[in-house]
């Protein structure tokens, strides 16, 4: 169900970050590689906004449109989801994907505030390296909550929701399940 | 809705949600029915989609190698005692002096780093003995 696209601009995302933020740390990742990495996540999350925009049909649940639903819809699910009622999406979880978008928000902002540093303008600028930073703190906590969502659902409805984002499969719908 | 994949898994497994097994899986890709997008713009997505990838990676890897050869500050160290360190603001003020446009000087492998423009209004990333303040070497540009 998760498209190749979805698939492929995910995990490339995840390398992404990791790079990023362990050439930061000295521990043996070049710090060389930090602006590369930062690249690549700008151009992921390029790709993945594209593609909830214009993906072709077999992309149905990497569209936007099929999985932003609106405050109401949102905290009906989470009301559900501390019942233990929330019913199984095969696409993105209400909460799941503003999770979605508040990732890619976030990425975006990093690599845009990472990348006016290399202009002559913020070369240097202090501002821009406490937003970067600050930014890139927000990003871990928000990997967190992401990962424990991840964790947390696909324990609730006995599947595993990181082979779905490996091999794009998942049990097919049924009975309450939101397709 | 998938209606085709409801009823298929009904059909086979009124209980897919209790009791898993692989051959219920299914896959986007078999799912052929009740989409707005058209085959073309599909296939126009795909391709584009594999030409942004290999340019990525194209871009990606050049990247890695020109930063490699030039690693971030590699070989740019200085040892001096904590004790024996001048004020930062010293060798801002003395690169002022210079002509430089000083943005900003922080602390890497134990000398100063400072990110500006000389005097000749050329971008640098330089690094500075904190005792001395002789510059160390750059990071290229």
């Amino acid at each position: 169900m998760w498209d190749a696209a979805v698939r492929l601009l995910h995990w490339t995302l995840v390398g992404a970050i990791t790079v990023a933020w362990t050439s930061t740390l000295d521990i043996g990742v070049p710090s060389g590689w930090h602006e590369a990495a930062g690249y690549t996540a700008m151009a992921c999350v390029a790709l993945r906004v594209l593609w909830g925009f214009v993906g072709g049909r077999h992309a149905r649940h990497a569209h936007f449109a099929s999985f932003v639903r609106g405050p109401r819809a949102t905290w009906r699910y989470a009301l559900q989801v501390r019942q233990g009622t929330a019913p199984r999406h095969i696409g993105h979880n209400p909460l799941g994907g503003w999770m979605v978008l508040a990732l890619l928000l976030t990425v975006g902002g990093i690599a845009l505030t990472g990348w006016l540093q290399t202009t002559d303008r913020y070369w240097g600028s202090e501002p821009l390296e406490q937003v970067h930073t600050a930014l890139a703190w927000a990003l871990l906590c928000l990997i967190a909550l992401h990962v424990a969502g991840v964790v947390l659902t696909g324990r609730h409805h006995r599947e595993n929701l990181v082979k779905a984002m490996l091999d794009g499969r998942k049990m097919p719908p049924s009975g309450h399940d939101v397709d | 809705m998938c209606e085709a994949t409801r009823l298929a898994s009904t059909a086979s497994a009124p209980s897919a949600n209790l009791a898993p097994s692989p051959h219920h899986l299914v896959q986007a890709t078999m799912n052929t029915h009740s989409h707005t997008h058209s085959h073309t713009l599909s296939r126009h997505s795909a391709a584009a989609l594999r030409t942004f990838l290999t340019a990525l990676a194209l871009s990606a890897s050049s990247h890695l190698i020109a930063s490699q050869a030039h690693a971030h500050g590699a070989g740019l160290k200085c040892e001096v005692p904590s004790k024996e360190w001048r004020q930062r603001d010293d060798l801002a003020d003395k690169l002022k002096e210079e002509g430089w446009d000083v943005r900003k000087v922080k602390i890497d492998n134990g000398c100063y780093e400072v990110y500006g423009f000389d005097a000749k209004g050329k971008r640098r990333e330089a690094y500075f003995n904190p005792k001395t303040f002789e510059l160390v070497g750059d990071v290229s540009q």
